[in-house]
């Protein structure tokens, strides 16, 4: 397990949970790694919690049973906080709190980092979809890829489906947040 | 220099992938979650005007295969997709399709069948159609999707052989999983898959044929025995295709595929991605000591004998994994046809069956390690429990 | 294919082929075959026809399931009795009534008629015309 690197991402439906980590996984791929992204299903509901998992490998990944001990945790919904694994390296929080704050009242072991992605995104895009800024967060927290090689991933997976003019201001927002990100 | 195209697909992409790149001349389907991403994949190929097959949209499954049966009888390369309910809504036509000797290729994203309603991975669907005469083909992820659906048209449409395959993966564990993928040139799959010519088509109006007449109790028989007999040819004309195919890919597909098993004392069966994470604790266990391995079979139907006795012979113990109950209490499906081949051999190892993964439930590693423990026990007594339930509550 | 056995009811015979020897999953390739089944074993009532009185009309021809009416040059020719399962449906249908069904045991001792039931001697029907 240990040349696996893992992540949790903790979301809820229509948020962009499953979206942010295969773009995360896609952009790892054409580093030259082996990826592996799914989500937890249920019946999908926009609003419900769900569950996104990220492997990433110099070698071959056959193992296909969901994450337990993430080397990453991201939560993109504060709400859901108490989901997220306390024995983490690094855990990447959607909040306006400072990462003393959650420090301070949870019992996360892990490195704390916070972006206030709900209000970039609703400043930006004027309504709360966290991926892109989150995905910010989580390369400035980790320097796991470069940072060009997501945003055009990016663009590559959206910007047929939403047309040029938001995918720029996606592209804002997950500028704002790398940049924003807080750290303990 | 052999060319790829490295991408990042699930296995639904990756069977639609390879759809694309067959471009079948019709492909009638019906969507089913998780099959549906399936269809959508390669529904966008035909919207985007990439292949020329005419998509019939059907309003059942039961019509699905009637409208394939009927393309492929016409002398058309057919392809469909399906899941759980809908493959047991087309069952009877499912068998009709074997034993007309048409060979189309299916892909089955495994779920449950109900009730109660369930979305997720079990294999009871594709093992409702074990017996069908549809030869079977398992993968163990997205990448083997892709290279199990491209061999499998030639399987079907092989001249000894004439026989419809479905080619299964794990419904969400593989077909909604984002795993790497290397895919082919379209052209070195179209050299590959080359020309469909089948041999009755009913649109060659010179030589004008009957399907389907009334058969009864002085013919029938001996279609069925040319059908048993059909299937007896699948195993050399796989392996054939397969060194053809590893030309061309550098990927060699097997019948059935020993992980670490040449020396070891407790091995663990099982079919598509649950044979990935048992690879992985094999890795695990060998690291400490215990001598492990693992026993993959990509075609369960027909089920390649020789080659499993080869392979098991020398275990103390083995424990099979099944995705599916068959309630006859002596086992899953999987382990009565292994526990059955190994019957004929002396000093037959021990075995025993794990009913697993029900309607989705997560084999855990934990599950496989506990497994390989019981199996140390099992190896070392006279007296064990054969048929378990591993991840239910209270056993 | 094996000649009258092919699709018949009873169990096969000693000269039916071997799984080996027919083509796949029950097709028929060799088209027209129903020829080979002589159906005209299943007769109880044997048509014959009066040529003398026959206006070559062909509803017969038309009318016949079995397609038993042998025609040549527009002209009604007897019947086929290989394939002929004596429905009398020609019988019912022939406007100048000049065909007539017999039992088949009567038939074989019927002077007068030729191998496909045509007559120019025997006056049949003359009842029916009264």
């Amino acid at each position: 397990m240990e040349d696996i690197y893992e992540i949790t991402i903790i979301g809820r439906g229509g948020q962009g949970a499953k979206t942010a980590s295969e773009v995360l996984a896609i952009a790892a791929l054409h580093e030259g790694k082996y990826i592996q992204a799914f989500s937890e299903y249920g019946a999908e509901r926009s609003g419900a919690p769900i569950v996104s998992f990220i492997r990433i490998s110099k070698n071959p990944i056959t193992i296909h049973t969901s994450v337990l001990e993430p080397n990453l945790t991201v939560v993109m919904d504060e709400s859901l906080l108490s989901m997220a694994n306390k024995n983490s390296d690094k855990v990447v929080i959607n909040t306006v709190r400072s990462p003393d704050k959650i420090k301070h009242c949870t019992n996360l072991k892990g490195k704390i980092y916070t972006a206030d992605c709900t209000g970039i995104s609703v400043e930006i895009l004027g309504r709360n979809i966290p991926n892109t800024p989150t995905l910010g967060a989580v390369l400035k927290a980790t320097n796991l890829l470069p940072k060009n090689c997501v945003e055009k991933q990016l663009r590559n997976k959206l910007e047929q489906k939403i047309g040029k003019k938001i995918m720029d201001k996606n592209i804002e927002c997950f500028n704002r947040a790398y940049e924003e990100l807080k750290e303990h | 220099m052999k060319k790829m195209k490295t991408k990042a697909l699930t296995g639904a992409d990756a069977a639609g992938t390879a759809m694309k790149q067959i471009d079948p001349d019709v492909v009638a389907a019906y969507p089913i979650t998780p099959q549906t991403p399936v269809m959508h994949k390669f529904a966008k190929f035909i919207a985007d005007g990439e292949v020329h097959t005419e998509l019939i949209k059907v309003e059942s499954e039961h019509s699905a295969m009637s409208a394939s049966v009927g393309a492929a009888s016409a002398g058309a390369r057919v392809m469909t997709a399906t899941a759980a309910n809908g493959l047991a809504l087309m069952v009877e036509i499912v068998y009709i399709a074997a034993s007309l000797r048409l060979p189309i290729v299916m892909n089955v994203v495994n779920r449950a069948l109900s009730a109660p309603i369930n979305i997720h991975c079990d294999h009871s669907d594709s093992m409702l159609c074990r017996d069908s005469g549809w030869i079977q083909l398992y993968s163990e992820n997205q990448q083997e999707v892709y290279d199990n659906t491209l061999l499998a048209v030639r399987l079907a449409e092989n001249s000894k052989v004439k026989l419809p395959v479905m080619v299964c993966q794990d419904g969400f564990i593989t077909s909604h999983e984002v795993m790497r993928v290397d895919l082919l040139e379209d052209k070195k799959v179209k050299d590959f898959i080359g020309k469909h010519k089948p041999d009755y088509p009913l649109l060659d109006t010179d030589n004008p044929v009957t399907y389907g007449p009334l058969d009864l109790f002085d013919y029938y028989f001996e279609h069925k025995r040319q059908q048993s007999e059909a299937l007896t040819h699948v195993f050399e004309t796989f392996n054939n295709l397969s060194k053809e195919y590893e030309k061309i890919s550098g990927r060699k597909l097997n019948l059935i595929e020993p992980y670490k098993l040449k020396d070891a004392e407790l091995a663990i069966i099982c079919l598509n991605s649950s044979a990935g994470s048992v690879k992985f604790v094999v890795d695990q266990l060998r690291e400490w000591g215990v001598k492990a391995g693992l026993l993959k079979i990509r075609m369960f139907r027909p089920f390649p004998k020789k080659l499993v006795v080869d392979a098991l012979k020398h275990v103390k113990a083995f424990a099979v994994l099944d995705r599916s109950e068959s309630f006859s209490l002596q086992g899953g499906p999987l382990f009565t046809e292994i526990r059955s081949t190994m019957y004929e051999i002396e000093n037959k190892p021990k075995s025993v069956n794990y009913i697993y993964g029900l309607g989705g439930r997560e084999l855990k590693l934990d599950h496989i390690r506990q497994v390989f423990e019981d199996l140390g026990k099992v190896a070392e007594s006279n007296k064990f429990k054969i048929v378990r339930f591993l991840g239910v509550r209270n056993g | 294919m094996s000649k009258d056995k092919v699709c018949g009811f009873l169990a096969a015979s000693e000269d039916a082929k071997s799984w080996k020897e027919i083509p796949p999953a029950g097709l028929i390739v060799d088209a027209g075959n129903s020829k080979e089944y002589k159906t005209g074993t299943w007769r109880t009532f044997r048509p014959l026809v009066d040529k003398k009185r026959c206006i070559n009309c062909l509803i017969c021809w038309i009318m016949c399931p079995d397609s038993s009416i042998y025609v040549e040059d527009e002209k009604m020719q007897g019947f086929d009795y290989d394939h002929c399962k004596g429905c009398k449906i020609c019988e019912q249908v022939c406007p100048v009534k000049c065909i007539k069904t017999v039992k088949e045991s009567e038939a074989e001792n019927l002077e007068g008629f030729d191998d496909k039931g045509r007559t120019t001697t025997v006056k049949i029907n003359e009842k029916n015309e009264n």
